[in-house]
C-alpha cells in the first residue's frame, strides 16, 4: 500500500516527531510508514486522514490490488 | 430533537496490568527480580560466582532501560513508548521464541535417553516437523482470505445493514 504522508507531513512543514507526537506514535513507526515498511492500523490511518483534513484514500493507495471483483 | 451524545466516561485511574507493564519502571524492575531469582538458583546449584555476573548483566540492562529514554527502540522495549508498530512486533518476537522454545524442548526430549519406544520419537519428529511449518501455513492462509475480496455481492448481494426506515423487499 502506498501513502503519501511524507508529502503530507513536508507541505505542512512538520517534523517526523510532531507528527509522531500529534498520532500518539513513535517516530520510528511514522518513519516506517512514510517508507511503505509499515501499513498502519484502521484507527491510525483515520487519526491520520483527521489530522491532515484528508480523506483516507487520498493518503492510501493500494493501486486497486484489493479491487472488489464483480464475479 | 436532538440530545447531545453522553460524555465519554472519564479514564479510570486503576492500576491495571497493562498499565502496570507500560509503566517505566516494570522492565527495569523485573530485570533486576530476573537477575536475584537467577542469582539464587545459581546459588543453589553451586554456582554463586556467574550468578553474580547474571545478576550484573540484567542489572546493567535494566539500568539501560531506566535512563535510556530518548530512545524510540527503549521506550518501546521499556512499554512506557510502545505504540501499535511495536506491539505488532512483540507479538511476532513472542510467537518467534515460543516456537523456539518448543524446538529446543522437542530436540532435547528426542535426544534424552527416555524409555519411550521408537514410534513416540517419530511422534516427535512430526510434531517437530509441524510444529515449525505451522506458522507459514496459517499466513499462507490469512494471505489468502485476505485476498479473496468479500463484497456485498459475494455475501448474498444485500448489504449487512439496511438504513432504517428502508424496506426490506
Amino acid at each position: 500500500v502506498q501513502n503519501i504522508v511524507r508529502h503530507l507531513r513536508v507541505s505542512r512543514g512538520l517534523s517526523q516527531a510532531v507528527l509522531a507526537e500529534a498520532l500518539s506514535v513513535s517516530r520510528q513507526t511514522i518513519n516506517s510508514i512514510e517508507n511503505n515498511r509499515y501499513t498502519p492500523s484502521l484507527p491510525l490511518a483515520l487519526a491520520m486522514g483527521r489530522f491532515f483534513q484528508t480523506s483516507v484514500e487520498e493518503i492510501f493507495n493500494d493501486n486497486g490490488t484489493t479491487e472488489p471483483s464483480s464475479s | 430533537m436532538t440530545t447531545a451524545p453522553p460524555n465519554p466516561p472519564a479514564p479510570s485511574k486503576r492500576w491495571t496490568s497493562r498499565s502496570i507493564r507500560r509503566s517505566r519502571w516494570f522492565q527495569p524492575l523485573f530485570a533486576v527480580l530476573l537477575g536475584l531469582v537467577v542469582l539464587a538458583a545459581m546459588s543453589l546449584g553451586g554456582h554463586a560466582t556467574p550468578g553474580v555476573i547474571a545478576l550484573g548483566e540484567l542489572v546493567a540492562f535494566g539500568v539501560v532501560l531506566l535512563l535510556g529514554g530518548r530512545s524510540d527502540t527503549i521506550r518501546g522495549l521499556r512499554g512506557d513508548g510502545r505504540d501499535e508498530r511495536f506491539e505488532l512486533n512483540r507479538l511476532k518476537a513472542a510467537s518467534v521464541a515460543g516456537r523456539v522454545v518448543i524446538l529446543a524442548v522437542v530436540i532435547a526430549w528426542a535426544r534424552e535417553d527416555s524409555p519411550l519406544p521408537g514410534s513416540r520419537r517419530h511422534q516427535c519428529c512430526l510434531c517437530l516437523v509441524t510444529g515449525c511449518g505451522g506458522g507459514s501455513r496459517s499466513e499462507k492462509t490469512s494471505t489468502q482470505s485476505a485476498s479473496v475480496p468479500v463484497t456485498a455481492s459475494t455475501l448474498g448481494g444485500s448489504p449487512l445493514r439496511r438504513p432504517a426506515g428502508s424496506s426490506s423487499g
